[in-house]
């Protein structure tokens, strides 16, 4: 040991007696943890975004040795500010996941068996290649449909798309916000998108109509939530379950379940009634007054009370809430829409109330997007399909979206082989056992398939059935299409960018697509060869320095939510057939469909049955991350929630396990039943996603029920093709062996 | 010298645990261990009129710390700043201090065999971050600030909008975790997760009561009689004891 | 008394008996023994100091807190000092247990194989060989006698009796209770100490280790207090106190107070006189060259050294070609201040020796040396790494010695070894030793020089920490290299 000072340093060192050194080496390093604790090494931070759900937060990574050691919110994202979900903060453990898919896989046992042997990418993209060429050749272009989801779908969608194919579907639409879409769309002329443009930073008064916020964690979203209830907003909630959001609200109304319409007819009754509506701006912007007037005359309180369960005066109290705070009232459209196949006429109501209360367009209601202008490389035209699309989107359900497309029309046309044989599936970035209902449906069709090709991150249940499975890399691993988020109050670019190299040989989409596309001599429609030069590209004309973006993670631009803001370039500002607000939608009564919203009575549960719905937990996303470790112990299975009546009657106590059984004898995975009164006697509640079937997912393997697999019935939605799902029934056994009813 | 709090907003808080993970994750905190984290209360009342809220649990960072009397090493200590820490380089793993918490904040580490909680992100603060858990928190719900920084939003919450403690007539050590809200939520929470009594485990106790009076008095007993021997020495003079053998 | 004749019970002693006894001194301890005594003194002391500074609660604490301020000032932090205890105990630690180990074989071989017939004795002695064996020597080993001293002794204390001490042998019962009680509760604080300092089992374990470590201490400290002061303070007992430094004590000393062992070591005496005589003539048979060495393994009278500063200078002035140690060290510790005060670092030599392996790597690979962490560090852009006081120190110390050997006559080539060894292994071990010294010097961030010596100078913690390691692994490794040098 040299031990080097200078002299002054010696002698004030060697005066005071019990200088340390060999703690000295330790206490340098800052003494605050032992080395290798996360929050001594710092060393790099990478400003990306999220994809533990779609709502896409901005993330720092933190790297050091080329290991990601935490993830936290980032400061700098204009939409998130730095907040991050525990979904979010647990990142790492998906990246980190020691089932994750290593290596690109070839089926070596019978389908669902989940035998596989390990191959080369070149192998694999080889024999992918040449079994798209083969179908071709056999069945044409069309029979090779995409499943995508997310954001890096864009690849995969325009690499189908060059192949010929125009059927592509994701449940984002028909599973999902389909319904809200549409019926927006046909109210205003245009959708709302994601992040959902609703201003709850700014409201009044806040309606959530089965929208659980708070179990549904998008961070943004969550946060304005708290601060408008923190300063003052009132809140009201309809949800037959007693939620987070509930337990805030100023009205609860636990509606019986499916008679949503009843209840929004009748507060546009009141509304109407009592001329308590915005008459400015329905004067102004709106069509259609008289012929609503007329339809909802009927619909009063005490009409909707004896439907919806819920007393007349309460409905009336909330819809002079509504009156009296419009039209700063944030009624939010929901999400997740597909719920009793009349879910367009619902979502219908929901925007005729919006309007009524002047919210579209209105500081504290709903928004407008602001369009930005974005760079795109030159493409070829794609091949026109002659034989057209086979889902029905357009034709079949009319107002079905083309782009999304409708997954159950393309898993029905698979199984019946019609309009034409469907021969192959991509999937991407979705588990369509687990997102589509009807599990047997979807499994016949990929019976009927030649070649079924997963991309996935995790084993899911899919990949059990896959012909050819393509590891893809996390979202920490890659660049993705970045998020232009023009729905957003403060509209903004997000980069998805990697923190590390992608783990094992996984690889991320855009690559994968790439490589096929040159396989397949596409090469035209991918005129980039790196993400940043596709980057550059897209950023061309807005004027955006990269290096900012990239330190940054996301740039912002002034946005302009509000009618009053709107510039003639940004385009009409209701782009319907008529330029208005469309109380009355002349195209819905074309189409043969109701014009004007309509309650029509779903079906009961039967006797001693429960009506099964479902919902999120603020730790889990969908079905992705019950594999994830830190999230399995926040929450590793989900609880069936029974009334407390309910189960006294059933005679099932707190904790105890259950089988549940719907209607069509299908039956769940162990569950255990959570005793609560904040739920209706006369449902069944459970979180979706878990009882996962995959025994690859080897901490989430058979924890908890899947709701899905009791869908084994769907409402079709008949104007946009969705799935309403809750139309399923579900008892509840207890003595597991006799199928002993509790 | 500050003294920090916190204050958590249950009218904000859904229950995310995001401060949870993110704690989890700024602390690696082995997986089923937490330095904070949750709990849903039950649901109260009658079908419709119902309640219910959320419990954020972590240190408290007393006033009166019931821990750091039980710490044998020291290794628990309170900072001038109100910040009660662990020494890891003391900590020895008894977990002493674990039964002695009222609040249950604390935990053994089994990766490091020490006791590990929440210490306000004391190396964050020193970079001058928030700690983790109110830099995540979705809701906004959670706040940290100095109590006597009268701007402080911790200030106003709770001298001006009345955040109260969980304290019971039984246990009132000065916890420094606030919790703003209406009366009866934060009634909720005080009655589903009431602070308990501190703790002595049971070494402790059978340490305190016997070992030690045992030994001390062994070392006494011994002591004085060899004083006495020593002073009788010291009287008769060294030689006679020298001689005393032929004698 | 004449040589002959060795009486049964201790008689009185005629002035000039007693004068020509107290003169003659008698082996009482092995000089590992003695080692290992003052090792564990040392040890105690350090852990005694700091263990209970390391108590701090208020349920709990002994000491007072201006106590442990101070303790905790010593070592700057408290973490520093519990550090400290932990590196001090498992070095105790492993040195007992090294002790342990091969004292149990050797007790087994010597008096379990070769000696007692166990199962011919009556039961009760069976019993107090499984004590000995336990204790692995029978001179802890508690008899009826020891019991009879006990009680004389603690009346004779208080003045209520002048009957005579019974006979005690090589160690008296107050020393065999102390015994028994540390070897009792040695284990239990090593024990307890292992699982607190490393967290083992369960936290429940680490709670109530605390609370048996504390009472295993307090029960030694009570016995160790009698035992201090008994052997440093307490007239009678003043020879056994120098005993443990010389090994020695005086035969007078040995006949009143430990007569049953006096008695044994004169029958082994009288014992061996009697085989010299038998084997003289086998032995000169025997003996060719090497004078003959046989020396009494348990007594040995010498020649009393000069006593003063005459006899000082003798032993100091006895090796003409070599300076005294004494006066070497003063001038070594003077080196060592001029070192700092002119280099501002002290001396050192394993850092030089990296400086010069840096600066070989930095020419034969440079890019490997600039991306190595460890070689890095003494690469500065634009300075060699010989640019260093410590290289041009070595020098010095290679020409200095030199010198000194070339005014003492002592330069000659030629291989240091045992004489048991050929040179071909003295080669192998030498390198194998410096394999270990150079890994070990740069592993503790220096050597016995720069560590030790420069580190021990400033009072650094580690620097002592390192010192007792390297005489702790000294004292173990030299009886398994004994061998190679006997």
């Amino acid at each position: 040991m040299s031990v080097k000072f200078n002299r002054r340093e010696f002698f004030r060192r060697s005066s005071a007696a019990g200088v340390v050194a060999g703690a000295g080496a330790i206490a340098a390093k800052g003494q605050a943890h032992p080395p290798g604790w996360a929050g001594t090494q710092r060393v790099e931070e990478i400003a990306t975004n999220c994809e533990m759900c779609f709502w896409r937060c901005g993330v720092l990574a933190e790297v050091a040795d080329g290991k990601v050691l935490k993830l936290s919110g980032n400061p700098a994202h204009p939409l998130t500010e730095g907040r991050l979900c525990a979904k979010g903060n647990a990142g790492t453990s998906l990246l980190y996941d020691p089932d994750r898919l290593k290596y690109p896989l070839m089926r070596a046992g019978q389908r669902g068996e989940g035998k596989f042997r390990r191959i080369t990418w070149n192998e694999a993209l080889d024999f992918f290649t040449a079994r798209l060429k083969e179908l071709k050749s056999k069945y044409g272009p069309e029979s090779v449909a995409l499943f995508p989801h997310g954001v890096a779908s864009t690849w995969f969608s325009t690499l189908m798309r060059a192949f010929g194919t125009p059927n592509a579907a994701e449940p984002a639409f028909a599973q999902c916000r389909g319904p809200r879409e549409v019926g927006y769309a046909l109210t205003f002329g245009q959708g709302l998108g994601s992040p959902e443009p609703v201003d709850l930073a700014e409201s009044k008064l806040i309606v959530l109509i089965g929208t659980h916020i708070g179990e549904n964690i998008f961070t943004s979203q969550v946060t304005a939530f708290a601060e408008a209830l923190s300063r003052g907003a009132k809140l009201i909630v309809v949800d037959p379950r007693f939620s987070t959001a509930a337990a805030k609200a100023d009205w609860w109304l636990p509606v019986r379940p499916g008679t949503d319409i009843a209840l929004l007819l009748a507060w546009i009754n009141v509304l109407i009634a009592e001329g308590i509506y915005d008459k400015d701006y329905i004067a102004r912007y709106a069509q259609g007054l008289p012929e609503l007037s007329s339809h909802v005359k009927e619909f009063t309180p005490e009409w909707a009370e004896t439907i919806t369960e819920l007393p007349a005066d309460k409905i009336r109290a909330t819809a002079h809430a509504m009156g009296q705070a419009k039209p700063a009232v944030a009624l939010h459209p929901g999400r997740h829409a597909t719920w009793y196949g009349d879910d367009t006429q619902r979502s219908r109501a929901m925007a005729i109330l919006t309007a009524l209360l002047g919210s579209w367009g209105s500081k504290g209601g709903i928004f407008l997007p602001t369009p930005l202008k974005t760079g795109k490389f030159s493409l070829p035209p794609f091949p026109e399909s002659k034989r057209g699309r086979a889902d029905g989107a357009g034709t079949r359900y009319p107002l079905a979206s083309e782009e999304q497309g409708v997954t159950n029309g393309l898993v029905d046309a698979t199984v019946a082989g019609k309009p034409y044989p469907i021969k192959a599936w991509v999937v991407y970035g979705q588990n369509v056992l687990e997102s589509i209902p009807r599990r047997e449906n979807t499994l016949r069709a990929i019976e009927q398939l030649d070649l079924l090709v997963v991309v996935d991150v995790l084993p899911m249940e899919q990949v059990n059935y896959a012909d050819l499975v393509l590891p893809e890399a996390t979202y920490l691993e890659r660049y993705d299409m970045p998020q232009i988020a023009e729905s957003a109050k403060t509209p903004y670019i997000a980069l998805r960018q990697p923190a590390i190299e992608p783990l094992y040989e996984s690889k991320p989409g855009w690559w994968i697509a790439q490589q096929m596309a040159r396989r397949l001599g596409l090469d035209d429609y991918f005129p980039w060869s790196t993400p940043e030069e596709h980057l550059k590209k897209l950023t061309e004309p807005m004027h955006v320095n990269l290096g900012e973006l990239r330190a940054k993670g996301a740039v912002a631009f002034a946005g302009r939510p509000y009618i009053e803001n709107r510039l003639r370039e940004d385009g009409p500002l209701f782009p319907t057939e008529s330029g208005k607000i469309e109380l009355y939608s002349p195209l819905l009564k074309q189409l043969g469909f109701d014009p004007l919203p309509r309650y029509v009575p779903v079906a009961d549960p039967p006797l001693g049955f429960f009506r099964l719905i479902y919902g999120r937990a603020p730790v889990h996303s969908f079905a992705r991350s019950q594999n994830n470790a830190v999230l399995d112990a926040l929450m590793s299975e989900n609880e069936a929630w029974i009334n407390t009546q309910a189960a006294r009657d059933l005679q099932v106590s707190e904790g105890q396990e259950v089988v549940l059984e719907n209607q069509d004898g299908a039956r769940s995975l162990p569950i255990k039943v959570r005793v609560t009164s904040g739920i209706r006697h006369d449902c069944l509640y459970m979180v979706h996603g878990f009882g996962h079937q995959s025994r690859a997912l080897r901490l989430a393997y058979h924890k908890g029920a899947s709701d899905t697999n009791l869908m084994t019935r769907v409402q079709v939605d008949p104007i946009m093709g969705g799935t309403g799902m809750r139309v399923n029934f579900v008892r509840v056994l207890t003595d597991l062996e006799s199928g002993q009813m509790g | 010298m500050a003294r920090y709090a916190m204050v958590i907003d249950l009218k904000k808080c859904v229950g995310c645990q995001a401060c949870t993970v993110a704690c989890n994750s700024e602390w690696e905190v082995p997986i089923g261990h937490a330095r904070t984290h949750v709990r849903a209360t039950s649901v109260a009342g009658n079908f419709p009129n119902l309640l219910s809220t959320f419990y954020v649990a972590q240190c408290n960072h007393c006033d009166h710390p019931a821990c750091i009397a039980l710490c044998p090493t020291g290794a628990t200590y309170q900072a001038e700043d109100g910040i009660v820490k662990v020494d890891r380089g003391l900590c020895i793993g008894c977990g002493y201090c674990v039964e002695a918490c009222p609040y249950e904040a604390r935990y053994i580490n089994p990766v490091i065999k020490k006791v590990d909680k929440c210490d306000f992100c004391s190396a964050r603060l020193e970079r001058g971050q928030e700690p983790a858990c109110v830099e995540t928190c979705t809701g906004h719900a959670k706040f940290f600030g100095d109590l006597e920084d009268s701007r402080s939003d911790v200030f106003k919450m709770v001298y001006e909008q009345g955040a109260g403690r969980l304290e019971t007539s039984e246990v009132a050590i000065g916890p420094n975790v606030y919790y703003l809200g209406k009366k009866e939520h934060v009634n909720l929470v005080l009655t589903e997760f009431p602070p308990h009594r501190p703790r002595m485990p049971e070494a402790g106790t059978v340490w305190e009561k016997v070992v030690k009076p045992l030994v001390l008095a062994a070392v006494g007993v011994t002591f004085l009689g060899q004083a006495a021997a020593f002073f009788r020495q010291l009287m008769k003079g060294e030689s006679l004891f020298e001689d005393e053998g032929e004698k | 008394m004449g040589a002959d004749s060795i009486p049964e019970v201790p008689l009185p002693l005629a002035a000039e008996q007693a004068e020509r006894m107290s003169q003659r001194q008698i082996k009482k301890h092995h000089v590992a023994m003695m080692l290992l005594h003052w090792f564990n003194a040392v040890v105690w002391l350090a852990e005694l100091i700091t263990g209970t500074a390391l108590v701090v609660s208020s349920h709990y604490r002994v000491m007072p807190y201006w106590y442990l301020h101070i303790v905790e000032g010593v070592f700057g932090t408290k973490a520093n000092m519990l550090r400290f205890h932990i590196t001090v105990g498992v070095t105790w630690i492993v040195v007992f247990a090294v002790y342990a180990v091969f004292g149990f074989r050797t007790y087994i071989r010597t008096k379990v194989l070769h000696g007692v017939h166990i199962h011919e004795q009556p039961l009760w002695r069976r019993a107090l060989a499984l004590q000995c064996i336990l204790f692995q020597s029978e001179e802890v080993c508690l008899d009826a006698d020891d019991l009879r001293w006990l009680k004389t002794r603690a009346l004779r204390i208080l003045g209520r009796s002048n009957e005579p001490l019974p006979p005690q042998g090589i160690y008296n019962a107050g020393q065999k209770l102390f015994a028994w009680l540390v070897y009792l509760a040695i284990p239990v604080i090593m024990a307890t100490g292992l699982v607190m300092s490393y967290h083992l089992i369960a936290t429940t374990v680490v709670a109530w280790a605390i609370v048996l470590h504390f009472l295993a201490v307090g029960f030694v400290v009570s016995g160790l207090m009698i035992h201090v002061y008994m052997g440093a303070v307490f007239p009678e007992e003043k020879p056994a106190f120098f005993s443990m430094i010389t090994g020695m004590v005086n035969e007078l000393y040995a006949y009143r107070h430990h007569f049953k062992w006096w008695k044994e070591v004169k029958m082994q005496e009288r014992e061996w006189k009697q085989a010299m005589e038998e084997g003289s003539e086998k032995s000169e048979l025997a003996e060719s060259g090497s004078p003959p060495a046989p020396t009494d393994p348990l007594a040995t009278a010498v020649p009393l050294p000069r006593r003063g500063l005459a006899g000082f200078l003798e032993r100091v002035f006895r090796r003409p070609e070599y300076w005294p140690p004494y006066v070497a060290g003063v001038g070594l510790g003077l080196t060592l201040l001029a070192t700092f005060i002119l280099m501002g670092e002290g001396l050192g030599a394993s850092g030089g020796f990296t400086r010069y392996l840096v600066a070989l790597i930095a020419w034969i690979a440079p890019s490997y040396a600039v991306h190595s962490s460890y070689w890095s560090n003494y690469l500065q852009p634009g300075q060699s790494p010989l640019i260093a006081f410590l290289v041009f120190e070595l020098i010095g110390v290679a020409v200095g010695g030199f010198v000194s050997g070339w005014l003492a006559r002592r330069v000659r080539i030629a291989v240091d070894k045992g004489p048991r060894i050929s040179r071909k292994t003295r080669y192998a071990l030498a390198l194998a030793g410096g394999l270990l010294t150079g890994y070990g010097a740069r592993l503790a961030r220096g050597c016995t020089s720069g560590l030790a010596l420069s580190g021990g100078a400033v009072l650094s913690v580690g620097a002592w920490a390192f010192m007792l390691a390297v005489f702790a692994a000294g004292f173990i490794g030299a009886y398994f290299m004994r061998r190679y040098w006997l």
